[in-house]
């Protein structure tokens, strides 16, 4: 018995544990913004870093609104001349964003984004 | 001798393993061929033995072999057992995927999916207590989430105790894939991820099965993969239950509840395993899974299906087709078909090739998004 | 026309009208498997109501699980090399139900027999134990067999 607790422990020590859940905390986690920061740009923040983050890692610092205007991905108040919406719904060629294997942002989440930025 | 063996495990990769639709075969039980009652993980004597003498084909064996032969060799190192405590099995599985074959942005990668060893202590009549040990390679995570560290490519997928206080009732205890739904081959089912129930989900718990002439089951109480750090460790429980109708076909429910420090998991589904008799069946499960994030109180509710039939045309040889559903968020429009068919082919036991092709849409009345097409060609070897 | 129709679904009939036994065996722990043999000898009469039969048998060595290996496993089993048949004798049967004698590894042991009959064929069951036929308890790399055995025949009525 000994023996066998000694090789479940050894067997646990070693290793991968990438699963399912291994992108929970960074994906789920609470985030901080800076005083100010609107429920509308909290509730995008999250979406964007749920969807975008996996390639625009550049954008996570962004965390009031200036910052994305100041990045030129957002013009409150005309969704259609900010590439952070146009880019995702009927952007035909070469596609919407998400690109290539990453699921497409669902409605819901972008209607959202919308909220935010106005229309 | 031995280096022609050892070049053999080298060179070759390749494995035949059971699976859920050889209830076509009217095995409607996993117990029948594998350790772990609901399946997945090693093959006991008799696995092998049908392995060798009804799943794969004999082309590559002499004439003069007789069944009784094939039966005899499907031992580990084609040897049969020469005592009844101890079993191993090594397992190596590579394949190329080919995203947009033929297409502008064709992408080919070629990935080492499984390379590991297995040990199995058993012990009593009708091996009522075991030991099974699993550890290999795995490869790195292709796709990550920003904040995830990058990860080791070893891993242990099983390592469980289990004990049977009748050839019909055991308890196992370890890490183990969860009791849920159907355990279909394809890691990439939605039937799978969606309820977290995919190659890499398995847990540390305690697990009950049982099994009559009608109803067969289980229930599993677990607290995530202790390899993992604790807040990401979904703990909870599930439950399989399936019903045996006209003798040869099952019915299933089943059941997910689980949870870390940033969301909560649950799950549920019906199935259908269904034998068209001569090696051929038909799968389908169809389940919801609602998530719920602890940090913005949020709820997610996602539906998925599965259907998948498998067609038996001649010993070694299965012609399957995969029709899957998903929709991540019952309250959008979007949805995803994803249609897969595929051959699969046991030349010999101990060898699998197979092809896949699978074509992903979404669908949705704003959505601009082309088909995705994957070619996966798979060898799979194992002694 | 329609007595050429009525025609061809006789002769479709009398083709397809076909003698078949069939034992269903249920393993431990789990699923079952059936051997299978059309090659019936033997003829079900009609005498009045009753449904009479002398003697209706099976070479065991053509009864076919699916499993070549099975097959030659299940023949040895029942010692086809000594017993090579397996007879249905003496049967009768009225009203859905009937008897009649089964033997099997040279034990003779009476069944009793439940019946339907269709367009001219019968559908039989009937249960019975392996151990009352002298048959050891089967099993194969751990995997057995139940003793409760359920045979279905299924012959034309002439």
């Amino acid at each position: 018995m000994k023996l066998l607790g000694l090789v479940f422990i050894l067997l646990i020590a070693s290793c991968q544990d990438y699963n399912s859940n291994s992108a929970d905390e960074s994906r789920y986690e609470e985030i901080s913004f800076p005083p100010g920061a609107s429920a509308e740009l909290q509730a995008s923040y999250r979406i964007i870093k749920d969807r975008c983050f996996v390639c625009h890692s550049e954008w996570s610092s962004y965390k009031t609104d200036q910052q994305w205007v100041d990045a030129g991905l957002v013009d409150f108040g005309q969704a259609s001349n900010s590439s952070l919406i146009y880019r995702l719904k009927n952007f035909s060629p070469p596609g919407d964003m998400p690109t290539g294997a990453y699921p497409t942002m669902p409605n819901s989440e972008y209607q959202k984004l919308l909220d935010w930025v106005g229309p | 001798m031995n280096k022609f063996l050892f070049l053999f495990f080298i060179i070759l990769p390749g494995l035949a393993w059971s699976y859920p639709n050889y209830i076509g075969h009217s095995y409607t039980s996993c117990l029948n061929c594998h350790y772990n009652p609901f399946g997945n993980g090693p093959v006991n004597d008799y696995g092998r033995a049908v392995s060798a003498t009804l799943i794969s084909a004999r082309w590559l064996y002499p004439k003069t072999w007789t069944e009784e032969d094939l039966a005899e060799k499907s031992g580990f190192l084609f040897r049969k057992p020469k005592q009844d405590w101890f079993r191993t099995q090594v397992n190596y599985r590579r394949f190329r995927l080919t995203r947009n074959p033929g297409g502008k942005n064709q992408t080919e990668l070629w990935i080492t999916m499984q390379a590991d060893a297995r040990a199995i202590l058993k012990f009593g009549e009708n091996d009522r207590f075991i030991a099974v040990f699993n550890h290999g390679y795995a490869p790195a995570p292709m796709s990550k989430v920003s904040g995830v560290p990058d990860e080791d490519t070893w891993r242990s997928r099983e390592h469980y105790v289990g004990y049977k206080f009748t050839p019909k009732f055991g308890v196992y205890a370890g890490l183990m894939d969860k009791v849920y739904g159907v355990r279909v081959v394809e890691h990439i089912a939605f039937s799978r991820t969606f309820p977290q129930v995919a190659q890499n989900d398995q847990t540390h718990g305690v697990m009950a099965h049982f099994l009559n002439e009608n109803w067969e089951g289980g229930v599993h109480g677990f607290v995530g993969n202790l390899a993992q750090k604790e807040d990401l460790r979904m703990k909870g429980g599930s439950t399989m239950i399936e019903r045996t109708v006209g003798g040869i076909h099952r019915l299933g429910f089943s059941y997910l509840n689980s949870s870390n420090l940033y969301n909560s998991l649950q799950s549920y589904a019906v199935h259908a395993r269904l034998n068209l008799k001569e090696g051929s069946s038909v799968i389908a499960e169809v389940g919801q899974t609602s998530k719920n994030i602890t940090a913005t109180k949020e709820k997610i509710d996602s539906r998925y299906g599965l259907l998948q039939t498998y067609l038996r045309p001649t010993r070694g040889v299965y012609v399957f087709n995969n029709i899957e559903y998903a929709k991540a968020d019952l309250t959008d429009d979007n949805y995803i078909v994803r249609w897969g068919p595929g051959v699969q082919i046991f030349p010999a036991q101990r060898i699998e090739f197979r092809g896949d092709i699978y074509n992903t849409r979404v669908f949705g009345p704003e959505t601009s998004v082309p088909d995705s097409w994957t070619l996966l060609l798979q060898t799979h070897l194992w002694l | 026309m329609k007595l050429l129709v009525t025609l061809l679904s006789l002769i479709s009939f009398s083709v397809f009208a076909q003698s078949s036994i069939t034992v269903n065996v249920t393993l431990s722990p789990s699923g079952s498997f059936q051997a299978t043999s059309t090659k019936v000898k033997g003829n079900l009469k009609k005498n009045g109501d009753m449904i009479e039969a002398d003697k209706i048998q099976v070479m065991i060595e053509s009864l076919k699980t699916g499993i070549e290996l099975r097959d030659e496993h299940f023949a040895k089993h029942l010692n086809y090399g000594t017993h090579p048949k397996a007879v249905i004798s003496g049967l009768k049967a009225q009203n859905g139900k009937g008897t009649a004698q089964l033997e099997v590894n040279g034990v003779s042991k009476p069944v009793s027999i439940n019946y339907e009959l269709k367009d001219g064929q019968v559908k039989a069951n009937f249960k019975v134990k392996a151990s009352d036929f002298k048959l050891a308890k089967a099993q194969y790399l751990g995997v057995g067999v139940e003793d409760d055995v359920v045979i279905n025949v299924e012959m034309p009525l002439k």
